[in-house]
């Protein structure tokens, strides 16, 4: 989609100034800096595609019916972002400000649960009402609890966090999801609920230290004004990324899609502008980086203007954990109606603790165990456009599978089938009328976007990701040069706060120069 | 039922860390009672945990005849022949680790000195957050992360032990051999989040393993002597019930009794466990030993050939660091791991081996039961069955197999949670620590 201002000229080798900042990628959160920088005035050239290539927004997967990539439910909308570029104006429509979520369990029990959780209390109340009545207590402790983090979970400074949280909220931040869960229920639905929350898309197993805080990071989100909401933006993220594309163009940013990044140049410790492939120069005094760390820092900087101690921190272990993006073609209409009631809802599979252990040591020694954890929703439901007359589509995430960087089709085909069996669970009956399934594994991710496929894998623990988005945030050591790429964001979806945050250390560091 | 005025301290489990603990405070003045039944007498020559010198000098040790020498060595056997041994002394380890020629031996002693570091920061760390398990008041892990540099801190308290050792070292059975003897006693995998700690820890030196000298007495008998000396009163009973409220608890016993105490504590995740209780912790990547530990007595009708490094050594076996992850995985899934981490020692004629990475509670076919005699016994051969190869056939010498597990209670109680010391190698510090921090009041 070309446009005016999307111009596929190339430097040919020429040398070319005049710009403020240039922003090199175009995921969510490269557009959010771009945008951002542009509606503050500055000149901005955008490069690369990064992730157009998702941008065309839904994937026809099986005759008729389309598959929209990237995150579907999003509990993490920059509030900050949305209002600073008016991004409603811009096309961003919520198909569903706050999704309801109906848990299915093991024993083929079922939860649903209000959209807003601080109505938990009443979500509950059909269970024991001992189990209940904690259970909603400890809602409110943990939202309270992750409100008060969430300056963390922004990767920003957190001055004065032991004033703000209770005692029971520390342990929260550094225990396991089985010891949490364990100290708190009895009941068997509420602890599953809990432990496959904070697991899913989380490379932690829920025995491991730190890995409840994943679940206080998702609470920690916003969408549509309230807390710990699951919103679905209309056509999903490439819906999102629409949104920021036309708030960059009407901010005047300069697109260039073609053209490719070969180096980022430093000139005295500091960000001078880029090297592009064909030989030609972009300068400007300030560079945003939205690509993965290793591609920001080692590849396009280069370890000569890096310290050692930072490079350590570059050097993350090889990803086992990884979840699966899993689109269903389903034929024919809905059963019965709690089934059609369940249509416009995020649909989640909690699989026992004992399923959840099973499932991680499984995908640990590159098998697929089922049940996984699922988390499904309908967009066809939303944009009827997206499948056939008497059609669905059913975009589950499945969680936990091994990592492979390859591309690996017997791997795909028993992911499928594992997850075939988990939506069965969720919606029995279903797996009959199931036409096609398509399978979406980090290769694919990567082969689609040019980041490798390591930054789609199941996210570290909160702690390790919190230290890596800090340290990448500040600790470069070039003046003038930011990231914004997927490590700069803690959690499992990208809501374009690394990007605003991105923007906004570069617009005070071009003050602070004009300053002086 | 008698009633007595509540005691300063109860502490739960008599092993010796809960000795040492017991003992520490009343020396300190505290009226405390120990609870729990002695734990079994391991075979004399056995090698106990060592006791740190801050516990020796308050409970004046010496004048009890226990004399404690520190393990010669930690030797790990490796399937092609080889053996890698380290010493409590870091210069003897750097030595010998030159004389075998492996190369790593020039990073030894940064090594040494960066888990020192560690220790003292994330060690600190989760005994500060230990205390406040049970007093729930400051937030040493909020406070750090709110600092300047957090970030650094928290990367490390993150750390794996993989990764860690990786930044130091290539030689695949250094690293196999420290990975083992750090991770055993905790049962935790090498990949997991803040296992980095358990290597830190290796640098308390009473972390090192000791054994009680000939004709001395051992380290229970002489902790227990001291512990009576002091005015510890002992109950042997099993808790039934635990119930406290801001200012008490109340533990009732299986004998009728009722015993009453301002603070609470566990002398080890174990002990606790045993006793169906649930642990507070601050802050412990290395908490939650999930699982239970093994102990296989391999009696033999004539003293068995120890391997080359000599009787005295402690023995250590595990394929790779990812077989010990494996095995954490097994645990995890409720099922015996196919190649178990081990450690073993000579003791008479006796092999007694410690096979930490065992499930508590095992699963077949989706269900969940409890260890059978079966069960023992099959995990017994597998011992013998991984010990044969460095054996020299003595195997065909054993005449009994003996095989003990954990055992781990039903939750009882509604306390919430008893304190009990941060994990560590030096299980006897830590409890005499927490003892001494709680009873102190402040």
């Amino acid at each position: 989609m070309a446009t005016k201002t999307e111009e596929t000229r190339k430097t040919g080798g020429r040398i070319e100034g005049g710009f403020d900042a240039i922003v090199i990628g175009a995921s969510t959160d490269g557009l959010a800096a771009a945008a951002m920088l542009g509606k503050a005035g500055f000149k901005t050239v955008l490069l690369g595609a990064g992730g157009a290539a998702l941008d065309e927004g839904r994937r026809e997967f099986a005759p008729g019916f389309f598959a929209l990539d990237g995150d579907l439910v999003m509990g993490a909308l920059d509030p900050q972002l949305v209002e600073a570029l008016d991004l409603y104006r811009h096309g961003l429509e919520l198909a569903s400000r706050r999704l309801e979520t109906v848990y299915f369990f093991d024993d083929g029990g079922a939860l649903l649960m209000e959209g807003d959780l601080y109505r938990t209390r009443e979500s509950v109340a059909a269970m024991s009402p001992r189990d209940a009545d904690a259970y909603a207590d400890f809602v409110e402790t943990a939202l309270d609890a992750a409100r008060a983090l969430r300056p963390l979970f922004e990767t920003g400074p957190a001055p004065a966090l032991a004033e703000a949280l209770s005692s029971e909220s520390e342990r929260f931040l550094s225990a396991s999801s089985e010891d949490i869960v364990d100290s708190l229920f009895e009941d068997a639905h509420l602890r599953a609920l809990l432990e496959a929350e904070a697991a899913l898309r989380s490379a932690a197993r829920p025995s491991e230290a730190f890995s409840f805080a994943a679940l206080l990071r998702r609470w920690a989100g916003e969408a549509a004004g309230l807390q710990a909401a699951s919103a679905y933006p209309a056509g999903g993220a490439p819906g999102l990324r629409r949104a920021l594309r036309r708030a960059a163009q009407a901010a005047n940013v300069d697109f260039r899609p073609s053209v490719g990044v070969a180096r980022v140049l430093v000139e005295w410790d500091g960000a001078a502008g880029v090297q592009t492939d064909d030989g030609g120069q972009i300068r400007a005094p300030i560079v945003v980086n939205a690509l993965s760390a290793r591609q920001a820092f080692l590849d396009l900087v280069g370890p000569e203007h890096i310290n050692i101690e930072f490079q350590a921190a570059l050097a993350a272990p090889a990803p086992r954990i990884a979840s699966a993006r899993v689109n269903f073609a389903l034929t024919g209409a809905p059963g019965d109606e709690r089934t059609r009631a369940n249509l416009s809802r995020r649909l989640f599979f909690a699989p026992s603790r004992e399923g959840l252990r099973g499932a991680y040591a499984a995908a640990r020694r590159g098998d697929v165990a089922s049940p996984l954890v699922m988390e499904a929703l309908i967009p066809s439901v939303f944009d009827p456009a997206l499948a056939p007359k008497n059609g669905l589509v059913v975009s589950a995430w499945a969680h936990p599978v091994p990592f492979k960087a390859e591309k690996d089709d017997a791997l795909a085909e028993r992911i499928g089938e594992a997850a075939r069996e988990t939506l069965e669970k969720i919606a029995p009956g279903a797996a009959a009328r199931i036409a096609a399934v398509d399978v979406r594994l980090p290769a694919d991710e990567a082969a689609a976007s040019g980041a490798p496929a390591e930054v789609f894998a199941a996210r570290s623990s909160v702690l390790d990701q919190w230290a890596r988005a800090r340290r990448f945030a500040g600790a470069s050591g070039i003046e003038g040069y930011y990231f914004c790429g997927p490590e700069a964001e803690i959690g499992r979806e990208s809501g374009g706060g690394a990007g605003r945050r991105a923007a906004a250390a570069a617009m005070q560091h071009a003050k602070m120069r004009a300053r002086s | 039922m008698k009633t007595r005025a509540p005691y300063e301290l109860a502490v739960i489990g008599a092993d010796a860390a809960g000795l040492a603990a017991a003992a520490c405070a009343a020396r300190a003045g505290a009226r405390v009672a120990l609870v729990g039944a002695p734990a079994p007498a391991r075979p004399k020559g056995a090698t106990s945990p060592s006791v740190p010198d801050f516990v020796w000098r308050r409970l004046d040790l010496q004048d009890s005849g226990l004399q404690l020498q520190p393990v010669e060595a930690y030797v790990s056997l490796f399937e092609d022949g080889k053996s890698l041994a380290t010493y409590a002394s870091s210069s003897k380890t750097r030595a010998a680790l030159e004389r075998e020629g492996v190369g790593d031996f020039r990073l030894w002693t940064d090594f040494q000195l960066a888990l020192t570091a560690l220790w003292k920061e994330g060690g600190e760390m989760a005994r500060r957050a230990s205390i406040n398990g049970a007093r729930a008041n400051a937030h040493p892990l909020l406070t750090a992360l709110s600092a300047p540099s957090g970030e650094r801190l928290a990367q490390k308290l993150a750390a794996t032990t993989a990764g860690l050792l990786d930044d130091f070292f290539t030689s695949e059975e250094l690293k196999v051999h420290l990975a083992n003897i750090a991770l055993s006693p905790f049962g935790l995998g090498g990949d997991e989040t803040g296992s980095a700690l358990a290597v830190a820890s290796l640098s308390d030196a009473a972390g090192w393993r000791s054994r009680a000298r000939r004709r001395a007495p051992s380290l229970e008998i002489a902790l227990e002597d001291v512990a009576k000396a002091a005015g510890v009163e002992f109950f042997s009973q099993k808790i039934l019930d635990i119930r406290a409220d801001e200012k008490l608890a109340k533990l009732s016993l299986d004998s009728g009794e009722a015993l009453k105490a301002r603070r609470v504590m566990a002398s080890s995740e174990a002990a606790a466990a045993a006793a169906g209780l649930k642990i507070a912790h601050g802050l412990a990547p290395l908490a939650r030993r999930e699982g239970a530990q093994a102990d296989i007595r391999l009696k033999f009708s004539k003293a068995p050939p120890p391997p080359a490094a000599g009787k005295h050594a402690v023995f250590f076996l595990a394929d790779s660091i990812a077989s010990i992850s494996e095995a954490r995985d097994a645990v995890l899934e409720g099922r015996l791991p196919e190649r178990p981490p081990i450690s073993f020692e000579f003791v008479k004629d006796e092999i007694i081996v410690r096979a930490p990475y065992c499930p508590a509670v095992l699963r077949t076919e989706g269900e969940s039961r409890e260890w059978t005699e079966q069960d023992r016994q099959a995990l017994g051969r597998q011992i013998v069955a991984r010990l044969a190869p460095y054996l020299n056939g003595a195997v065909r010498n054993i005449r009994r197999i003996e095989v003990s597990v954990s055992p781990a209670g039903a939750p009882k109680g509604d306390a919430g949670a008893v304190a009990a010391p941060p994990p560590g190698h030096d299980v006897v510090g830590a409890a005499a620590r927490l003892a001494l921090d709680l009873v102190s009041g402040d």
